[in-house]
């Protein structure tokens, strides 16, 4: 088995590569903390350290999985975003988490934006995302990204929601991929950046 | 564009596609630090094979027999207990990973004339862990055949090559099979750990270095 290639993704503000050992200290915090109560945190360090492994195995299990999300300008960490399939989740998923210092900017919307387009370039013909029912920043990411809720789709547990991702074909050169373009720019540009509650 | 193949399960000995250019609408190009290799053998895990056994990488196809192991209530007395299937999976892609952090991990143990998973035998280190540990076990079904020993001996083996020091194994007290093992093993008992997840533990010393 050769290992499953992990592409590198640029965006205007963003760096999308595979996640390293070095990574792991703010993938750590995250996950020790309150910010990971909707993806069955905290975790103890024993429980993060095996959830990082795991993040990075799924790439050698799956052929895709999650990408550590950088800032283009000082190479910080700011999350992770990408696909992600367990053994009991019904569909595959795009999934993201940003760190809880990094929200508010717009990260999760250009990181999810530039992963979903890879992923229906090489081959995703959709996707959903399980989001908790009170994970409202979630939510509207999920809104904002054009997924609408599933109320037909099998949940994982049944307290969760399944919202479904316009497909390729909703997504390619519509009216809808332009407003994600434009608020993506809205956030990147410091005159342009949206006022009012921060979202991710 | 990114070739199709890097987004499918990758098989064993799958050619690899020519380098992708940057892609102009998506900002795609390939993550210069990818250990990838062009094909065949995955450059971090080794294949090992001895009198009867192969170690080998652990693939999606193992999953199952790894999911039946660690729901077997009687294979997990001593090791936290049985565990559901979506706890499985976040291990099982997890021992993939910690080859990827640490550079060494566990292989699945077949026989070698057939490919059936028998076991789980390698070195680990999770987090803030006070030595690299040799792990074993063996699937439900295949105990009794020394294929955990002869396991442990290859991969202590390939680990020693390698100049690395002496590994230590953490073991329940009334884990009896797995304290025998450790004796053939030729380990001295030592302190004991609160293992995270197994509760109290002794940890055992191997010897420094293997013979080939």
């Amino acid at each position: 088995m050769t290992r499953a290639k992990i592409p590198l993704i640029e965006t205007r503000r963003l760096v999308l590569r595979a996640p390293e050992p070095e990574d792991y200290p703010d993938f750590k915090a995250t996950f020790a903390s309150y910010r990971s109560r909707f993806m069955g945190g905290p975790l103890t360090p024993y429980e993060a350290w095996m959830l990082y492994a795991a993040e990075i195995g799924h790439w050698d299990i799956r052929g895709f999985g999650m990408w550590m999300i950088h800032a283009k300008a000082d190479d910080r960490t700011l999350g992770m975003a990408g696909g992600w399939q367990p053994a009991a989740w019904p569909e595959r998923e795009l999934a993201w988490i940003i760190w809880p210092k990094e929200a508010g900017q717009g990260y999760a919307l250009e990181a999810t934006d530039a992963v979903r387009r890879y992923l229906y370039r090489t081959g995703w013909e959709g996707a959903v995302s399980y989001v908790g029912s009170r994970n409202l920043d979630s939510i509207r990411l999920c809104e904002r990204l054009g997924a609408k809720r599933d109320p037909e789709a099998q949940t994982i547990a049944g307290d969760d929601l399944v919202y479904r991702h316009p497909s390729p074909a909703e997504l390619a050169d519509t009216r809808l991929s332009w407003a994600i373009a434009r608020e993506i720019e809205h956030y990147a540009d410091p005159k342009l950046s949206p006022e009012g509650m921060p979202v991710d | 564009m990114i070739a199709q193949s890097s987004l499918t399960v990758i098989e064993r000995g799958t050619p690899r596609a020519p380098a992708a250019r940057r892609d102009a609408e998506t900002g795609i190009l390939p993550d210069p630090r990818d250990r990838d290799s062009t094909a065949g053998e995955d450059p971090m895990i080794p294949t090992l094979t001895t009198d009867r056994l192969i170690l080998r990488v652990p693939e999606l196809a193992d999953f199952d027999a790894y999911a039946a192991f660690r729901a077997d209530a009687h294979a997990m007395a001593w090791l936290g207990g049985p565990i559901d299937r979506e706890a499985a999976w976040h291990q099982f892609c997890a021992l993939l990973g910690q080859w990827r952090l640490r550079g060494h991990g566990r292989w699945i143990v077949t026989r070698r004339e057939e490919p059936t998973p028998r076991g789980l035998v390698g070195l680990f280190e999770p987090i803030d862990w006070p030595a690299v540990e040799l792990s074993w076990a063996t699937f439900p079904g295949s105990e009794g055949h020394g294929l955990a020993y002869e396991a442990s001996r290859a991969a202590r083996r390939w680990w020693h090559a390698q100049g690395k020091p002496a590994l230590v194994s953490h073991v329940a007290p009334r884990n009896t099979r797995s304290v025998a093992l450790a004796r053939r093993l030729g380990c001295t008992p030592g302190e004991t750990m609160p293992h995270p997840t197994y509760g109290e533990t002794v940890r055992w010393h191997h010897p420094e270095g293997e013979a080939a």
